[in-house]
């Protein structure tokens, strides 16, 4: 690679560092409300507490469960996440190929990207009540997969559109099943495309409260999000002890991301590039 | 390769799921639309298409419909713009401190959208925050309002830039994940050939990360046409209706004050058929474009 | 937070009113549950002291399963107090977020209230929900005789109780007194003085009034229509009639009244984008000298004192008229009709009747409550307030208007707040206003 000129080092820098400010000021503000006392929040909103004081953290752990709803969320999360990658990377493989009935199929599928939970809530609610699905694990596992599985279809068989139909069929007179083909060779090559699913999936259900508060009406099955329900009251939000619980919460899966970035990348780079 | 076989059990699973939690409460639901059920009674009747037609005419509705479609077209055209700018960006090799950037900026992504939104209502108040001192700072006062969000010229697209603020860093990961995918090979090649790094963009990186640029775009589309808790926590559709979206309006029509279940389904019916219609020629365009950058 | 000294001290406080409290001869809670001492209930009701006897009886043996669902925080103090008082009920309070709140509860009667025994529904689904028979008809219970006057009346459906009004609310205006006396002014009586108040205010450089149209817009016009409700107690009723009407002579006065404040420059500028949170930053913050709203806020005033001296005043009617307070009750408690556990629903409903566990509440929840004999001691502001409820009472704008109404009336405040960018004026709001309440009217 040619040197980069100075020039284009200070601005690249500036840009960088001035977005760096931008994200972080509000983070700052809400990371310093948690250490604020109510008055102080009052009145000083935006700026540093006046006196620290790790009470709302104490008060956000003691009445958030913190425990059981991280476990609960990442139960649920990598379920569902792992049900929508496996299923929708067969459906979208399968839709990939022209047949009678494909167009029909996916737009099947894409028609529920555009519904909104909240059309069909009633109905879903009195049919997994039927099913006795209600305040279930597998019940939410299942409704979560069926919410994030039409994305998923739509990337993976764009993605597999563009995979040379020689290799798998060179494959399969190989001898290889169609199962085996599909995932001994197509999956390793679908690594960007599976990475942006499980991103995009994990995202929706590790955040998602409004399915969980409607279906699920266990409280020792409440994911992450509905803890921070808690500091809701009937006629105003507590948001002190609110800041408190949400830098509990996102603390986890920062650390996380930050892992797993660095896996992610070499993941990535080492099996999917096309040739 | 074709069998039966082979179709039930790729396709099977998945078409199942999908069909019994999702499109079919869907499907029984929009059955509702059709009735002047209030969402309380036991009892409702038909009514045919009187919500519907209703619906055309209610001014929160039009109002609603103009500004989801603004809110979309802003914030799919700018999140993604930003999200690949600083995706391009921090894929260089001589930046350093990359993982701390790209942390920082998804950061937003991952926390809890109420209380972001609180927080920058706060910060862009005149009384309460610090948006006085900026707009004094910078002698904005003859061009931007006082009061952002409580203006109705600016406080659908206030709302609009929180939204892509939170979420730059969302689709900077994705174009990221797109721009791994592509071989160094084929920039040295190019540079070797003297090609500029302007060129380098347009003609090698933009055209090989499309499915990303696809993916993104479908993915801000139907997210912002679903818009609800951004408006909701910022301008409750406010100031005088000004920033309703069709996710907040069908939140106060179904769920709200006036009751009206039934409306409200077929509100969202139509958000539904608007959604399908947008995405539907969105990768028409897109498909062209693909297409056109792949000769 | 200082919410562990907050909880010891509320225990404490507990214990010294169960000791001292009204007529209570509880001591030992294990023997004789609360919810069943004779000695107060007959202090309180008028049965006869054999019935409450049979019922005590029942009620230590009642058992089965009650989930409560609220938006409100699940206080541990009064799940913790059931649990001792009613050894049989299983108690499940559970708490859903203000956005969702109204689709958790539909979601849930629709499917023939799965989940769900107790809850609070929204004050426009009262009527409608009992009308359609979700909701179990509790009139003539015992317990329901333990409440103030008025307040099981305002319940009533068609000559039915179909829940229980836990607290009560009226309309308020906190003031700054600091700033008050800076300007040589006292605490005003009537409309007029406060408006006299407000031009001395202004004078001196202080904003009057904070508002927060945001969330609140319908509060601050009940601000503004005041006297009219205070002269004419019927007045809601009469819109939906039609008797009256919103562009009558004295509703588009009441407008006008709102256009001139903010002519004047009354109101801070920025209050639009404020939700009553914020708003009270701004008050606390020394930004305007009054912030109105309703009691139910006197939990921020507790949560954080403001470092001025302040002072609270009701919703004020014109020099002439009798100053009435616009009051509704908040939460009403109901019981599904197709509750599973009818039973115990009713002896959580009777244990929240006594008056030494609704003080528990009223402490625990910093909310005016509706038994009788309760004092509301939680807050040395609350006692400012407790005469409110004393006066004449009309109708709370904000909860008793129709729905189409309520939402147009939100947009005209905010509208009229914003007249330089709008341009509309006091009259074409009550036209708009007018428009919308017939749309309510004609279904």
């Amino acid at each position: 690679m040619k040197t980069k000129t100075t020039a284009d080092k200070i601005i690249s820098y500036s840009v960088l560092i001035l977005m760096v400010a931008l994200i972080l000021y509000p983070l700052m503000a809400i990371f310093l409300s948690a250490f604020k006392t109510m008055s102080d929040f009052m009145g000083n909103p935006l700026g540093i507490p006046k006196t620290f004081t790790v009470d709302n953290f104490v008060y956000a752990w003691s009445k958030m469960h913190f425990g059981t709803y991280t476990a609960n969320s990442v139960l649920v999360s990598s379920l569902t996440v792992a049900l929508v990658c496996v299923l929708g990377a067969m459906a979208g493989y399968k839709l990939s190929f022209n047949f009678k009935g494909n167009k029909l199929i996916f737009t099947f599928f894409l028609a529920g990207m555009a519904v909104p939970v909240q059309s069909y809530i009633i109905t879903l609610f009195q049919f997994m009540k039927k099913m006795k699905l209600l305040s279930s694990y597998p019940g939410l596992i299942l409704v979560y997969t069926a919410i994030n599985l039409p994305f998923a279809i739509f990337i993976f068989s764009s993605f597999f559109k563009t995979v040379p139909r020689e290799l798998s069929e060179a494959a399969q007179v190989d001898g290889c099943s169609e199962m085996r083909t599909f995932a001994q060779i197509l999956i390793p090559i679908s690594k960007p495309t599976l990475a942006t699913v499980v991103i995009v999936t994990m995202m929706n259900v590790w955040n998602d409260f409004f399915v969980q508060m409607i279906i699920n009406m266990d409280q020792k099955k409440y994911t992450l999000p509905m803890g921070l329900l808690k500091f809701r009251s009937e006629t105003s939000v507590n948001w002190t002890p609110l800041f408190a619980s949400i830098i509990l919460v996102a603390l986890p899966v920062a650390i996380v991301f930050v892992l797993l970035q660095k896996q992610f990348i070499k993941g990535l780079t080492n099996g999917a590039v096309k040739g | 390769m074709k069998t039966k076989t082979s179709f039930i059990l790729f396709l099977g699973p998945a078409l199942v799921i999908y069909t019994i939690f999702r499109m079919g409460p869907a499907l029984a639901s929009l059955a509702y639309s059709f009735t002047n059920w209030d969402g309380l009674s036991k009892t409702y009747e038909y009514v045919g298409l009187s919500n519907y037609i209703e619906a055309f005419r209610d001014e929160l509705v039009l109002t609603s419909i103009k500004n989801t479609i603004l809110y979309s077209v802003i914030v799919v055209l700018f999140q993604n713009g930003l999200g690949l700018f600083f995706a391009v960006l921090l894929d260089k090799q001589w930046i350093r401190g990359k993982n701390f950037f790209r942390v920082v900026l998804f950061l937003p992504a991952v926390l809890n959208t109420a209380a972001i939104c609180f927080i920058w209502a706060t910060i862009l108040s005149p009384t309460i925050g610090v948006w006085g001192n900026v707009m004094t700072f910078f002698h904005l006062n003859s061009i931007l309002p006082y009061d952002l969000l409580g203006s109705s010229d600016t406080a659908l697209i206030t709302v609009a830039l929180v939204n892509i603020w939170q979420y730059i860093g969302y689709s900077m990961v994705i174009y990221l994940a797109g721009l791994q995918a592509v071989s160094k090979d084929y920039y040295e090649a190019a540079s070797i050939d003297g090609c500029s790094q302007r060129k380098m963009f347009w003609k090698i990186t933009l055209p090989l990360i499309a499915p990303s640029i696809t993916i993104n775009t479908i993915l801000t589309t139907v997210g912002t046409l679903k818009e609800f808790e951004h408006v909701y926590s910022m301008t409750g559709g406010g100031p005088g209706n000004a920033s309703h979206v069709m996710g907040t309006a069908i939140y106060q029509v179904a769920f709200g004050n006036t009751q009206r279940f039934g409306y409200g389904i077929a509100i969202s019916t139509l958000l539904m058929l608007a959604v399908c219609i947008v995405t539907v020629l969105q990768r028409k365009i897109i498909g062209k474009a693909e297409m056109n950058s792949e000769n | 937070m200082k919410c562990k000294g907050l909880v010891s001290l509320l225990l404490a406080g507990v214990m010294v009113a169960s000791l001292a409290g009204c007529g209570t001869t509880v001591e030992d809670n294990t023997s004789t549950p609360k919810a069943a001492a004779p000695s107060d209930t007959k202090a309180e009701s008028e049965g006869t002291s054999q019935e409450e006897i049979e019922e005590a009886k029942a009620e230590v043996t009642v058992t089965g399963e009650v989930t409560m669902v609220t938006t409100g925080i699940e206080y541990e103090e009064i799940m913790n107090a059931i649990k001792e008082d009613l050894p049989g009920v299983e108690f499940t309070w559970e708490q859903q977020g203000s956005s969702t709140f109204e689709n958790a509860y539909k979601t849930r009667l629709a499917a023939g209230a799965e989940g769900m025994d107790i809850f609070t529904p929204a004050r426009a689904d009262y009527p409608v929900l009992a009308s359609a028979g979700q909701l179990l008809d509790i009139t003539g219970e015992t317990y329901l005789d333990n409440y103030t006057d008025g307040v099981i009346s305002s319940a009533e459906i068609d000559g039915k109780v179909y829940g229980i009004p836990i607290t009560a609310n009226c309309y308020i205006v906190w003031y700054n007194k600091d700033a008050f006396e800076q300007c040589g002014l006292t605490q005003p009586t009537t409309f007029d003085e406060l408006e006299a108040d407000c031009a001395v205010l202004k004078e001196n450089g202080i904003v009057p009034l904070v508002a927060y149209p945001k969330s609140g817009a319908e509060q601050l016009a009940a601000f503004f229509f005041h006297d009219l409700l205070s002269k004419n107690p019927q007045w809601l009723d009469q819109l939906k009639t039609g008797e009256a009407k919103w562009t009558d002579e004295e509703a588009v006065a009441a407008l006008a009244k709102l256009e001139e404040w903010v002519d004047n420059g009354y109101i801070l500028d920025g209050s639009l984008s404020l939700d009553d949170t914020q708003a009270y930053q701004a008050f606390y913050q020394g930004q305007a000298a009054m912030l109105h709203n309703g009691t139910w806020s006197i939990d921020k005033i507790a949560e954080a004192e403001p470092e001025f001296s302040y002072g609270v005043f009701p919703y004020l009617a014109k020099e002439g008229t009798t100053n009435r307070a616009q009051y509704c009750p908040g939460n009403i408690w109901t019981i599904a009709a197709e509750s599973s556990d009818v039973e115990a629903a009713k002896a959580v409903f009777n244990w929240i009747s006594q008056p030494e566990n609704a003080q528990l509440y009223c402490r625990t929840a910093k909310q005016f409550g509706t038994v009788k004999g309760i004092s509301f001691d939680f807050h040395e502001a609350a006692e400012d307030i407790t005469p409110f409820y004393e006066m004449d009472k009309t109708k709370m704008m904000h909860a008793y208007l129709t729905p189409y109404a309520k939402s147009e009336l939100a947009t005209q405040v905010q509208r009229l707040i914003a007249k330089d960018e709008t341009q509309t004026t006091a009259e074409k709001a009550a036209l708009a206003l007018q428009i919308a309440q017939d749309n309510d009217n004609k279904n």
